[in-house]
């Protein structure tokens, strides 16, 4: 056996100081945790369940505003006249729209 | 991790985590700085894992790199960590054979301080550096290697 390997073999690290172990568990047992009401796990979960439903919220309220909006559709004046019904005048407008004729009094 | 959890880790292998510290730092006061510093680390988080030892040896770990990173050109590291364990006077000191492993590459010096003082296997040292058992063994090697180098060089 050669020195190097005798010397790695007849030595050994320095033991740790006669405090190390009291210290380090001081140190823990010193240590203010936080109160938590949830543990994180949950509250993760729950940001995520919460991002969700205002996620599909929004995407419902979008839907919504979509299919109440009308097409508007193109109407083009077919005909206009004038006549009487007793003492009023009245203004009979007809067009023709994308649905079929539709007549308005003006 | 909780601090019961940690207390009890703690207490059951407060001395591995000290030779994990003292493979970088070695020296025995920042050893056990690094170790204490890792604790109030860990306490501050609350992380959930598999492997509760090699988490809190990794945070070890990265405190005592810390330390070592934080100290200035003026203050050296010492390297006098070892102490002779029976009476023969050897060719090769306690003293001298600390300050030729204060020369290793840290990877290497490590490897070699694990596995020969605190008798982890080199899957051990692999899970712990998340390296290869191939890359651990390496380290070893030539760490012993130039161990033998540096001393072959003081006997001529």
């Amino acid at each position: 056996m050669n020195e190097l390997d005798k010397a790695l073999q007849s030595t050994k690290p320095r033991e740790p100081s006669s405090t190390y172990l009291e210290r380090g568990l001081a140190k823990i047992d010193e240590f203010d945790e936080p109160p938590r009401l949830v543990s994180p796990r949950w509250r993760h979960a729950t940001i995520g369940l919460a991002f969700l439903l205002v996620a599909s919220l929004a995407l419902n309220g979008l839907n919504w505003a979509q299919g109440h909006r009308e097409p508007s559709a193109e109407r083009m004046l077919v005909s206009s006249e004038l006549r009487w019904e007793g003492d009023l005048l009245i203004r009979e407008t007809h067009y023709e729209t994308s649905d079929g004729l539709e007549a308005n009094h003006d | 991790m909780t601090s019961e959890e940690l207390r009890a880790l703690y207490t059951e292998h407060h001395h591995r985590l000290y030779l994990v510290s003292l493979a970088i730092t070695t020296d025995r006061q920042t050893a056990e700085d690094a170790v204490h510093n890792a604790l109030l680390r860990l306490l501050t988080k609350n992380h959930r894992t598999k492997d509760p030892l090699a988490y809190v040896m990794r945070a070890v770990r990265d405190a005592a790199i810390d330390i070592v990173r934080s100290r200035t050109k003026e203050e050296p590291l010492q390297h006098e960590f070892l102490v002779g364990d029976c009476e023969t006077a050897h060719v090769i000191s306690p003293r001298m054979l600390g300050k030729a492993l204060g020369e290793l590459r840290l990877d290497e010096r490590e490897t070699m301080i694990l596995h020969i003082y605190a008798g982890m296997t080199f899957q051990e040292i692999a899970n712990l550096r998340r390296r290869s058992i191939n890359t651990v063994s390496a380290w070893y090697r030539r760490g012993l290697a130039k161990l033998r180098r540096i001393f072959e060089v003081e006997n001529e």
